[in-house]
C-alpha cells in the first residue's frame, strides 16, 4: 500500500518562501510524518504561473522541519515569459508533474515536516504548487 | 548514505558572462554565496537545474552552469542547463521543469563550491537560473 503526503498551495510574492500548508478542500491538513518512516524516498511535484506579470523567475521547494534534519532546498522548475499581445490567444503555462524517484532524505518519524515554495527574481503572478512525498 | 539538497540561484542579464549563482530567494540579506559541503559527504551524485526565459528578445541561446572551487577534489565541473529559440519578442511564456543531471565528483567536507552559469549564443533577455546540488 502506498501511503503519502500530498500538499499545495500558492506563491503571490518573489523572494518569499510560503508554506505549502493546504491540500484543497482540506485547509489544515497533517504535516505530521508517518511513525514509521526514516527517509523520504520520492516526490512528485508540479508547478504553473498565471503569468499576471512579464519575467523569469525560478521556482524553489524547501523542505525543513522538526522531521528533517537541517534544509533541504531544490530547484523544481524555471517559467517566464512575455505579456500576450491583446487579442491573441494566450498559451498555456503547462507544469507537468516531475518524479523525483530518488530522493533519500532522511525524516523523524512523527514529527511535523515544513514543504515551502519559493519564486526568485521576479513576481510573475500567482504560482501554483502541489507536491506528494513519499517515504519508508 | 543520505542526501542533501544544496541550491542557489540568480539571473542571466548579459552574454557569454560568468554569472555567480549566489542567491536563494529570500535569502538574499544573509548573502548564502557559495555552497559548502555538508559535513559527512562525499560526494557530489547529482544536479538538477532550471532556467526561467522571459523572451524579451528574439533571439537563441544556450546555457550551462560551472562549479569551481576548494569544495571540489578536481575542478571545475560542467553542465548543461537548456537552450531555447524565439522569433518574436511577444507572448511567449514557458515553463521548464528541473533537469537531472548525473555527477559523480568527489568533495571535501567543510569547503566551499562557486556555482556559476552563462549564456551563449545571442542574449535573449532576463533568465532566471537555478542549481541544486546533491551530496551523497
Amino acid at each position: 500500500m502506498t501511503k503519502n503526503i500530498l500538499l499545495e498551495g500558492d506563491i503571490t510574492a518573489a523572494d518569499t518562501f510560503t508554506p505549502l500548508t493546504t491540500r484543497g478542500s482540506e485547509t489544515s491538513p497533517s504535516l505530521q510524518i508517518p511513525a514509521g518512516w526514516s527517509k523520504l524516498t520520492r516526490m512528485i511535484v508540479a508547478c504553473a504561473v498565471d503569468m499576471a506579470a512579464a519575467g523569469s523567475a525560478i521556482i524553489i521547494l524547501r523542505l525543513t522541519g522538526p522531521a528533517i534534519n537541517g534544509t533541504h532546498d531544490i530547484v523544481i522548475a524555471g517559467m517566464g515569459g512575455q505579456a500576450v499581445q491583446a487579442g491573441s490567444d494566450a498559451p498555456p503555462m503547462a507544469g507537468d508533474n516531475q518524479e523525483f524517484n530518488d530522493l533519500d532524505i532522511d525524516v523523524n518519524g512523527g514529527d511535523v515536516i515544513t514543504v515551502q515554495a519559493c519564486q526568485t527574481d521576479t513576481d510573475l503572478g500567482t504560482v501554483r504548487v502541489v507536491v506528494a512525498l513519499y517515504g519508508e | 548514505m543520505s542526501k542533501f539538497y544544496r541550491t542557489r540561484e540568480a539571473p542571466i542579464t548579459a552574454l557569454d558572462t560568468r554569472t555567480a549563482l549566489t542567491f536563494l530567494g529570500s535569502a538574499t540579506a544573509e548573502s548564502p554565496s557559495n555552497v559548502v559541503v555538508p559535513k559527512g559527504a562525499t560526494k557530489l551524485v547529482e544536479a538538477r537545474a532550471s532556467l526561467g526565459h522571459d523572451f524579451a528578445v528574439a533571439s537563441s541561446n544556450s546555457f550551462f552552469f560551472r562549479l569551481e572551487g576548494d569544495g571540489l577534489e578536481d575542478s571545475p565541473v560542467f553542465g548543461p542547463i537548456a537552450a531555447f529559440g524565439s522569433s518574436v519578442a511577444t507572448g511567449i511564456r514557458r515553463v521548464n521543469p528541473s533537469y537531472r543531471i548525473p555527477l559523480d565528483v568527489p568533495v571535501i567536507p567543510g569547503n566551499s563550491i562557486a556555482i556559476s552559469a552563462e549564456q551563449a549564443g545571442a542574449d535573449g533577455g532576463t533568465i532566471a537560473a537555478g542549481v541544486t546540488l546533491v551530496f551523497s
